[in-house]
């Protein structure tokens, strides 16, 4: 049986319950009886969450009939004031609902009174019927949820705790997670065990269902925040679409005017990240006051006297487990050498935000270009036209046949268009999702 | 807190339109209640539709606001009969979350006017139901395009 059918089961028994004691017990008032259950039992994942919702309406009923209480005592009865009271009730209750649903409970049983006093019904004579319908109504949804196949809420605090470790095991190896649902989803039931927890503190060795909640999502939070990264790509290309030619010296594509606005977008990010390949044909200067260098290599074959290497920025290399040992030989203390599980995108934005970068200039080349760009792990790409080919088909192109995200129907927003010498530069923003 | 802003925007525009109708139109103003409390409904929890779902949405709300009047009636003339209706509708509009998004936006469309009906009672004037009928599917309509005109603005 889905828990939706079992969630209508529950409640279908709830509303009989709350009508067949309302319609007997308290015939002007039923309606109480039966809204409350409705509230109750309307959406409640398990035993405890009926619970908790059940002491909070009835604790926000009795604040708010005790609020109407003092309000019809001391306000006079005039329609455009009470008009006026129930708005601005109304409208905190609104707002105080995002806190707690007490708050809700407490101002939309003040509003009733309200609108009932309007009608020449006080709100005082009637607080004793109306807590104990509310209390009626709230014990039909909690039975209901009791002993209709009911879900306990330990079971259902370890499956959400499992789920979401399992998301966090899942993203250490690079794959995509949804860990904001992760986090709401154990936001959706943490609220009883936390009031349990608060009430009968915590007994017995294993740790108690709030302590477990309260530990995964700090770090799922911290696992979001490291993830935060922001990724800028920036190329230069030829008119033909090629980042270089096959000579053995590095063919200069930017204008004067284009490096230097190149070199001002580097400074706004933590680090720079150019593949190994092209470390070992260009040798790179990578210039820049704050950013540091990182580079991805799976075999670590890496020269230590490449200008990468100079010492002069804070230095990390990415790689797996067999190019870790050669590069320790030839490196040494020379850059950070830190392992990472796969060399996708996502993994490695991954490792770096477990480095401290928070956002990352990506330059190049074309494997690294089309591993970015293909799975859509971008939130600008800065694209520079130079005035001229290069006009042979063997020589490195901007990126290499690959499944793109962004294709004819997945476009990107373009940004700006500008002129920077002889080069146009194109910036293109992609959303993420 | 902007939230809350929109939300009484919504209930204000809806309440005030319907109390000028239900002025207008000489009945009490019980319709604009209930439009009201649908608009807080409504506010409750914001959706971004497309077009067609806008559209079916408008179209639907009145005409569940009128089934669930109707419900509403029946509890008061014949209340064990009203509340297997009532049963009935809720439970109804809860199990249809087992047909994914699609279902539970049918069913929070659903359990609304009936959740309004257990906190605004109608009044409907005895001489004249089919006028209070077409109120009803009035109040319905523009609870929705408020709150929807509103949240469109606010963005």
């Amino acid at each position: 049986m889905t828990i939706h059918t079992r969630m209508a089961l529950q409640m279908l028994v709830a509303l009989a319950l709350a009508f067949a004691i309302g319609l007997l017990a308290f015939a002007q008032h039923w309606s109480w009886v039966v809204l409350t259950a409705f509230i109750v039992c309307s959406g409640a994942v398990g035993r405890g969450d009926a619970i908790y919702k059940g002491l909070l309406r009835v604790g926000g009923a009795i604040g708010g009939t005790l609020v109407a209480v003092v309000v019809s005592r001391f306000v006079p009865a005039n329609g455009v004031i009470d008009a006026t009271v129930i708005f601005v009730v109304l409208f905190l209750g609104m707002w105080l609902r995002t806190i707690n649903y007490a708050y809700w409970a407490a101002c939309a049983t003040l509003i009733f009174a309200l609108l009932q006093g309007s009608q020449g019904d006080a709100a005082g004579p009637l607080f004793a019927t109306r807590v104990l319908c509310i209390m009626i109504g709230a014990l039909c949804a909690i039975a209901a949820t009791w002993f209709i196949y009911p879900v306990r809420t330990e079971q259902l605090v370890r499956k959400r705790v499992s789920e979401a470790r399992a998301a966090l095991r899942d993203l250490r190896g690079g794959a995509e997670r949804d860990l904001h649902h992760h986090l709401a989803q154990l936001e959706r039931v943490a609220p009883p065990v936390r009031l349990h927890r608060a009430v009968f503190g915590t007994r017995g060795e294993s740790p108690h269902p709030a302590t477990l909640i309260d530990e995964t999502q700090a770090r799922l939070r911290t696992a979001i925040e490291r993830r935060n990264v922001r990724v800028y790509v920036s190329v230069a290309v030829s008119l033909d679409g090629y980042i270089d030619d096959r000579s053995s010296a590095r063919l200069v594509l930017s204008s004067p005017e284009d490096l230097a606005d190149m070199r001002a977008a580097r400074e706004l990010c933590d680090a720079l990240l150019v593949g190994a390949e092209t470390l070992r044909r260009d040798d790179p200067s990578l210039r820049s006051l704050n950013a540091a260098r990182v580079t991805v290599t799976e075999s670590g074959d890496l020269d230590p006297t490449l200008r990468f290497f100079d010492g002069s920025a804070r230095t990390i290399v990415l790689t797996g487990a067999a190019g870790e040992r050669r590069l320790r030989e030839r490196i040494g203390d020379g850059a950070e050498i830190v392992l990472v599980d796969r060399f996708d995108p996502a993994a490695i934005i991954a490792t770096l935000a477990d480095c401290g970068v928070h956002s990352l200039f990506v330059e190049g080349g074309t494997r690294i270009l089309t591993a970015f760009l293909a799975a859509g792990t971008f939130d600008a790409l800065r694209l520079g036209i130079a005035p001229f080919f290069v006009g042979d088909a063997q020589a490195p192109r901007f990126v290499n046949a690959a499944a793109f995200l962004n294709d004819a129907k997945h476009r990107l927003v373009l940004r700006s268009v500008r002129a920077l010498g002889d080069m146009a530069v194109l910036e293109y923003e992609h959303p993420r999702a | 807190m902007k939230v809350a802003l929109v939300g009484i925007a919504g209930v204000l525009a809806s309440f005030g339109a319907m109390y000028a109708i239900c002025a207008y139109a000489g009945v009490n103003a019980s319709p604009a209640i209930l439009a009201a409390a649908l608009a807080v409904g409504l506010a409750r929890r914001p959706e971004r539709l497309d077009p067609r779902a806008t559209l079916a949405k408008f179209a639907a709300l009145p005409v569940v606001a009128f089934g669930a009047a109707l419900v509403g009636l029946t509890l008061r003339a014949l209340p064990v009969l009203g509340a297997i209706l009532f049963c009935a509708g809720v439970t109804l509009s809860i199990w249809l979350r087992n047909f994914g998004e699609r279902g539970s936006a049918i069913g929070r469309t659903i359990a609304l006017p009936f959740l309004v009906i257990l906190i605004v009672p109608l009044h409907v004037d005895s001489g004249r139901p089919g006028l209070g009928a077409l109120l009803v599917i009035v109040a319905g309509a523009i609870a929705f395009a408020c709150t929807y005109a509103v949240q469109r603005m606010a963005g």
